[in-house]
């Protein structure tokens, strides 16, 4: 481990609503992404990019509108509010912007499809 | 990509942008997610070996009784039903082992790593516990005795490591980052400020 992972920022800053859902201690992750975009977060922030308080502020407002939004009985998907608070400081901060995402998103799924065997 | 969601490629092009730029190396995301596994599960574990460094009551109610003493920290999950707690020392060095299954304190230390399961580690842990310990990069001193401890569905067992040179100034919240998994199972020593620095 590089010695400056000890000082990402931690989970426990991120209180309440904002808490990351946990078992025994650990990350509940449902998909790989999941724990990669909460990564790229705690990275970015350390890294100075965008501050750890701007990015909890941003997924304390995303988690508001999907609750709002919500309709009765729709599951709530903490980290979807994660790549959307990531997504949103990268762009106000102008590390990467809107239209290079979703460009570089297209390519992805065309060269996916591309590699997917014919059935 | 196995993961085809809106989410997985809005995940992918963004790091694929970041590592472009230079603000990511190929390597970065996926030290971290390793962390997740091995420093966050285990943080409740180095949370309690941390107070049990910094305040001499504590670890004497650990050490008698760690049932008892762990409750005000309310963990989550029933996986520690009785927890006995056995402190390293110049002396002595304690190994923490299920030869049966896999009997973990998951409350405290998460998920467990794949080689506790290992039929391999249950036998050697018992058998040639030295020896084992060498393999993992654990030299000891022949002067220290090593304790080998069997959980099992009753009682789990965790290791309280000797605390690290260089420690000294750290307060509690700072010092339960040295505190890894494989150092609460016995495996390591508690990791030192000063070896990582070089001071």
């Amino acid at each position: 481990m590089a010695s400056d992972d000890r000082n990402l920022p931690q989970f426990d800053t991120l209180a309440g609503k904002a808490a990351p859902p946990l078992v025994n201690g650990e990350l509940m992750l449902d998909a790989p992404w999941q724990g990669r975009a909460f990564a790229m977060a705690q990275l970015l922030a350390q890294r100075g990019l965008f501050g750890w308080e701007e990015f909890r502020l941003a997924l304390i407002a995303r988690i508001a509108a999907a609750e709002r939004d919500a309709s009765p009985g729709q599951p709530f998907h903490y980290y979807d509010c994660v790549l959307e608070a990531l997504h949103a400081v990268l762009a106000t901060q102008a590390v990467v912007d809107d239209d290079a995402i979703t460009n570089r998103m297209k390519q992805l799924e065309n060269h996916s499809e591309k590699h997917t065997p014919l059935t | 990509m196995d993961d085809h969601s809106p989410q997985a490629l809005r995940t992918a092009a963004i790091e694929s942008l970041l590592k472009e730029k230079g603000l990511l190396t190929d390597d970065d995301v996926d030290r971290v997610i390793v962390q997740y596994s091995e420093r966050v599960g285990p943080m409740n574990g180095a949370r309690v070996v941390a107070r049990a460094w910094s305040d001499p009551a504590f670890k004497r109610a650990l050490l008698e009784d760690a049932t008892s003493a762990i409750a005000p920290f309310r963990f989550e999950g029933g996986q520690v039903e009785k927890l006995v707690v056995v402190e390293n020392s110049p002396t002595v060095h304690n190994l923490v082992v299920c030869t049966l299954c896999s009997c973990y304190p998951w409350a405290l230390l998460g998920l467990p790593p794949r080689w506790y399961k290992d039929p391999a580690y249950r036998s050697r842990a018992v058998r040639e516990p030295r020896q084992l310990l060498h393999d993992f990069g654990l030299r000891l001193d022949p002067g220290i005795a090593v304790r080998v401890w069997d959980s099992s569905a009753e009682v789990r067992y965790l290791v309280l490591p000797e605390r690290p040179a260089g420690s000294e100034s750290l307060d509690e919240a700072a010092l339960a980052l040295w505190v890894t998994r494989d150092a609460m199972i016995g495996v390591a020593r508690a990791e030192s400020p000063e070896r990582t620095h070089g001071v």
